[in-house]
């Protein structure tokens, strides 16, 4: 499986009480790439070491075969990229924009530009300061899209925006992804937005990568057991126990990673009596899988 | 890449590029109609004219102020992340951004030396004085172009650099109090000022004397 | 200056009696007294005054009784042991640079001696400075100063006192008519620029027909050639009103002639400026018309303008060896056609200006990424 992004140790200090510490980051080429995490966990900070506008205090990234920031303007030349904030001039207009940013892209095309404009009912001649937050997000994703890119880079690129502009850029995010094969790493809080478009998912929590697999992995894979008799440890467990509490005298709560139905037989053989199989959904998963990891870390 | 980050830069210095072209061209007819309306003699029309020399240089230095300024305005204020995502080398942006604002300088520099020739053709300088418009224009573009590399260099740096330059400034200022406090007879404002305003001095340029007439 | 005096009772009372009788009458008898007091009181600031010149100069024949003697070329010194050599060296520096400029009329110094010494701060010795004097025949210093004790400073030093005494040699007559220094180099194409300015800029309609090509205007410019009249002949009626509303602001002011003047009587304004005497030609000119005589003449120039004997136009024909015409018009040419390039821009100032220019894009093209 070749990898669009990877990152081996990656290390950077933001404050004296935050680092992203020894990230293991593995993006594979054509998948869309949930970035999950609450706020505040770094997927910004992560994704700006990415694309090379931060500079790591150790570790190796590898970004479309490159290794970063070392090598920025040829790797930039390939991605497309919307930040969380605006980042255009707010004092010139649409078709200023698309005139400067297309001077940059080789790979420019501007005639699905005018049409992602008319998509999205942009006026071109208004300039970016008169602009909504949604008609902004808008603007940076067309010029994220009309450049090509072979790998985009999203960081919350529909939060705090109505339904319907989420919608519109969610469509035009894979229409392009079907088109072009791109690799989309794409980060949020809104946990059930991705869980339509990702295929892989990745979860960060202050500054530390929880867990990535293949979504339909996580989706079916994680369970919540109910059990009875459980003994104190378990040898030989061929799914991994996240997190185990005890809910009454004989029961405990299990979140197991990795379950299928046939493992029944291994809490049989083990003595654990069990009770109920909860299947998660993302969100909930995401929630347990947060909850696990920091009382581990505690 | 180079014209579209001129047309943007443009959007922003057009203002102030115009206003010193303006003032450039309005410096040397209004000195010639000052020195002329008093009937003066010859030392007396070249006092006047070097009374009006010190905007040359104020509006070389100003000019060269706001166009860098211009230039880096908007990418401080969105933290640079637009250009920083850029496919572009760095130093290539900076060099970009730095030609475009040098081509907007030509402007005032063109209006100077547009009302230096209009001084020349009205032919009203007493005899003995000549009129120097090439050697004044040439003065002014140089002055320009200094004041707005050193205000580029300045704008482009990290925050940390602009700290350290102000931090100079600052110790600077804090050896001469101390100096004085302690009875120490050495002027250090004098010998820094010395050195800066004498050749080969980075603001020697502005120092001396500016004269579109002289003798 | 001050001579020892003293008077005795009965010279007062001469004196007096003498003064009395000159004025006459019993109403004097009481002025006869207070002249007397006065008389009495000038006697003592005399004796004073006397008293001191002559305790400075035992205080000086007392430093220079420590003393050496030596002689550079012309210069005959007095010098403190520990400065002997600077002073030498100084000297015999000032003495070949003299001598290029004045020949053998370097030789009227011998009736000098130059005194280099020590000097004192509160007391305590100053190394770095030196005293230097001029002391005359009877051993009084007439000039004196100090130096920075180096031997270029000193050289320099001991050259102008000298200049101050043999200019002297050039007669009355002469330094009345430079009011200057003797000048002893030759004008750069920049002082040329600056005189050509003073020029123009002259009150006397003699500066504008000098600089349009009259050669005489030039001699009445630089007062080699007289008017009998420069106030009618020199300046126009405009110009003569000027000159009393800016030169004669000083006196008359309310006059009744002024006021007429400056409204238009053209006849009111040359009275005034005739009971004034106004003349202002530019006196630095003259300076520069002596430099102009003094290249032309090249080696010798100094001695000979120096040695002649007779006006101002005949010594500056024995210094330039051509007649005192050919000088003026010479000087003519160069207010007229020498120039230097102009101010507003010199090569060394653009060089300069790349160089930081380059300097500061260098600087801003190393602008971090990283912020």
């Amino acid at each position: 499986m070749s990898l669009a992004i990877q990152t081996v140790g990656l290390r950077h200090k933001v404050a004296s009480s935050f680092e992203i510490a020894h990230l293991d980051m593995a993006v594979p080429a054509g998948s869309v790439y949930g970035f999950l995490g609450p706020n505040g966990a770094g997927k910004t900070t992560v994704i700006r070491l990415l694309l090379g506008l931060l500079k790591p205090d150790g570790g190796a990234i590898t970004v479309l075969g490159e290794s970063m920031p070392q090598h920025y303007a040829s790797v930039l030349a390939r991605v497309g990229y919307v930040p969380e904030r605006p980042h255009l001039y707010p004092s010139i207009s649409i078709e200023e924009a698309i005139r400067l940013h297309r001077a940059f892209f080789p790979t420019w095309d501007q005639r699905w530009a005018d049409e992602l404009a008319g998509q999205f009912g942009l006026d071109v001649t208004r300039k970016l300061s008169a602009l909504s937050k949604g008609e902004n997000g808008k603007v940076m994703m067309l010029l994220a899209l009309a450049q090509k890119p072979e790998l985009l880079v999203l960081d919350e690129p529909t939060d705090g925006l109505d339904p319907v502009v989420r919608r519109d850029l969610l469509a035009a995010l894979l229409d392009y992804v079907t088109d072009r094969e791109a690799t989309v790493l794409i980060s949020s809080h809104l946990v059930h937005e991705l869980e339509r478009i990702c295929d892989w998912i990745g979860l960060l929590d202050h500054g530390r990568m929880v867990t990535q697999m293949p979504m339909q992995e996580f989706k079916n894979g994680l369970k919540r057991l109910r059990v009875g008799k459980a003994p104190l440890a378990l040898d030989n467990a061929p799914f991994t126990l996240l997190s185990r509490e005890r809910t009454h005298a004989s029961g405990e709560q299990w979140l197991v990673q990795g379950w299928n139905p046939d493992m029944q037989e291994y809490l049989v053989s083990a003595g654990v009596a069990l009770r109920e199989v909860v299947d998660l959904d993302l969100e909930d998963g995401f929630v347990e899988l947060l909850r696990s990891s920091r009382d581990n870390h505690e | 890449m180079f014209g579209a980050i001129t047309a943007i830069q443009w959007k922003w210095s057009r203002g102030p590029a115009l206003l010193a072209t303006l003032i450039g061209f309005l410096i040397p007819v209004l000195s010639l109609q000052s020195a002329r309306r008093a009937l003066l003699t010859a030392d007396e029309f070249v006092y006047i004219m070097q009374q009006f020399s010190i905007g040359y240089s104020m509006l070389a230095a100003g000019a060269g102020l706001v166009v860098a300024l211009a230039a880096w305005a908007h990418d401080h204020r969105g933290r640079h992340v637009y250009a920083l995502s850029l496919p572009v080398a760095r130093w290539r942006y900076a060099l970009m951004r730095f030609g475009a604002g040098a081509l907007f300088l030509l402007a005032p520099t063109a209006g100077v030396l547009a009302g230096s020739l209009v001084v020349a053709a009205m032919g009203a300088v007493p005899s003995g004085l000549h009129v120097y418009p090439v050697a004044l224009t040439l003065r002014f573009a140089f002055a320009s172009g200094v004041a707005y590399a050193i205000f580029f260099a300045i704008s482009a740096s990290t925050a940390k650099t602009a700290g350290v330059i102000l931090g100079i400034i600052g110790a600077f200022l804090l050896a001469q109090t101390t100096l004085a406090m302690l009875a120490v007879r050495y002027d250090l404002l004098s010998s820094v000022s010395t050195l800066i305003f004498s050749p080969p001095g980075i603001l020697s340029v502005f120092a001396g004397r500016w004269m579109l007439i002289d003798v | 200056m001050f001579r020892r005096s003293t008077m005795s009772r009965g010279a007062r009372a001469a004196l007096s009696v003498s003064l009395s009788v000159a004025l006459g009458g019993a109403a004097q008898a009481q002025n006869r007294a207070a002249l007397e007091q006065h008389i009495v009181s000038l006697a003592k600031q005399y004796v004073s005054a006397d008293s001191a010149v002559r305790a400075y100069d035992d205080s000086i024949a007392r430093l220079n009784s420590a003393l050496d003697t030596a002689t550079a070329g012309a210069f005959r010194l007095t010098t403190s042991r520990r400065i002997a050599p600077l002073a030498r060296a100084a000297a015999d520096k000032a003495d070949r640079g003299l001598r290029d400029l004045f020949g053998a009329s370097t030789t009227r110094l011998s009736s000098y001696r130059f005194v280099i010494r020590d000097s004192r701060n509160r007391g305590k010795l100053d190394t770095s400075r030196v005293e230097i004097a001029l002391s005359d025949s009877t051993g009084r210093e007439v000039l004196s100063g100090a130096a920075n004790a180096e031997v270029e400073a000193v050289s320099r030093y001991l050259s102008s006192l000298a200049l101050n005494r043999l200019t002297r040699t050039a007669g009355p007559d002469f330094n009345a008519w430079l009011q200057a220094q003797l000048p002893m180099d030759t004008m750069t194409a920049a002082e040329w620029s600056k005189a050509r300015l003073v020029v123009v800029s002259t009150w006397a309609s003699v500066g504008k027909g000098c600089y349009d090509g009259r050669a005489h205007d030039c001699g009445a410019l630089v007062a080699l050639e007289s008017t009998n009249d420069p106030v009618m002949d020199w300046f126009d009626p405009r110009m003569r009103r000027e000159a009393v509303r800016q030169h004669l602001r000083a006196f008359d002011n309310r006059s009744e002639t002024r006021s007429e003047c400056l409204g238009g009587d053209d006849a009111s304004c040359a009275t005034m400026l005739h009971r004034a005497g106004f003349n202002p030609l530019p006196i630095p000119l003259r300076g520069s018309l002596v430099r102009q005589a003094l290249a032309l003449g090249g080696t010798g120039a100094y001695e000979r303008l120096v040695e002649a004997n007779g006006d101002v136009p005949t010594r500056l024909a024995a210094a330039a060896r051509v007649p005192a015409d050919s000088v003026v018009r010479a000087w003519q040419s160069n207010i007229r056609f020498t120039r230097v390039p102009s101010d507003a821009m010199r090569s060394s100032i653009a060089a300069a200006s790349l160089g930081w220019i380059v300097l500061c894009v260098g600087l801003s093209l190393r602008s971090s990424r990283w912020r």
